[in-house]
């Protein structure tokens, strides 16, 4: 994970590892969405990287 | 031999159809010939292909089902992430019945990460390990000129897809 924020006060940039979800079976989906209200605006996009052989 | 090197042009007769040609200047009619053909090259090239796109319009989730096939799914923030509600974080959950449900229980998920502020030399952690919902960032911004950019990725090791890796 490598994510920046701003909040109108701080520039930030995060670093994420380590993280794992408890339950081991497949996961088939993936939600974005914010620890209060709705999401205003934005885009993300889903991609895979194809191989360089 | 791949099969790209089997061919000396693609010519572009039209502005919605591509015609393929052998070395020796015959039309390739075989559909499947004329896929392996691109899939070869795109291989050979590599690069990114989209699977799919969300876009937020005062949404509760921007949610991405279907993932299966792949061993690792790349999840591109290409317009920032703007809260309606300002100084919130954003949550990543997942989902093990293709979004039928998300996973939210108490101890359903172990996170770690650090942040650097602009204004601070030292990085800030944030970490659990038993939470609701993985924290990808804190404390995000709601002005027209504040939110979230970014690259997540989602993996395992094989098939299928177990682990969260940020």
């Amino acid at each position: 994970m490598l994510l920046n924020r701003f909040n109108g006060t701080n520039h930030a940039t995060s670093f994420g590892g380590g993280n794992y979800v408890t339950d081991q079976n497949a996961i088939n989906a993936v939600r974005f969405m914010f620890s209060s209200g709705n999401i205003s605006t934005g885009t993300v996009k889903c991609l895979r990287i194809i191989t360089i052989i | 031999m791949a099969l790209k090197d089997s061919f000396t042009t693609i010519r572009y007769f039209t502005s919605t159809d591509i015609y393929f040609f052998t070395t020796d200047n015959r039309p390739l009619t075989d559909l499947k010939a004329c896929a392996d053909f691109l899939a070869d090259t795109m291989d050979a090239r590599g690069g990114w292909a989209l699977i799919s796109s969300g876009t937020a319009s005062n949404s509760t989730t921007l949610d991405f089902i279907g993932l299966t096939g792949y061993s690792a799914y790349w999840f591109m923030i290409t317009d920032p992430l703007v809260p309606v509600t300002n100084a919130v974080d954003l949550w990543i959950r997942i989902s093990q019945d293709n979004g039928s449900t998300f996973k939210s229980g108490g101890t359903d998920y172990t996170y770690e990460s650090y942040e650097v502020l602009a204004s601070n030399t030292s990085a800030i952690n944030s970490a659990s390990t038993g939470a609701a919902q993985l924290i990808a960032a804190a404390t995000v911004g709601n002005s027209a000129a504040n939110g979230i950019g970014g690259l997540f990725r989602i993996g395992s090791i094989v098939q299928p897809l177990k682990i969260n890796d940020l």
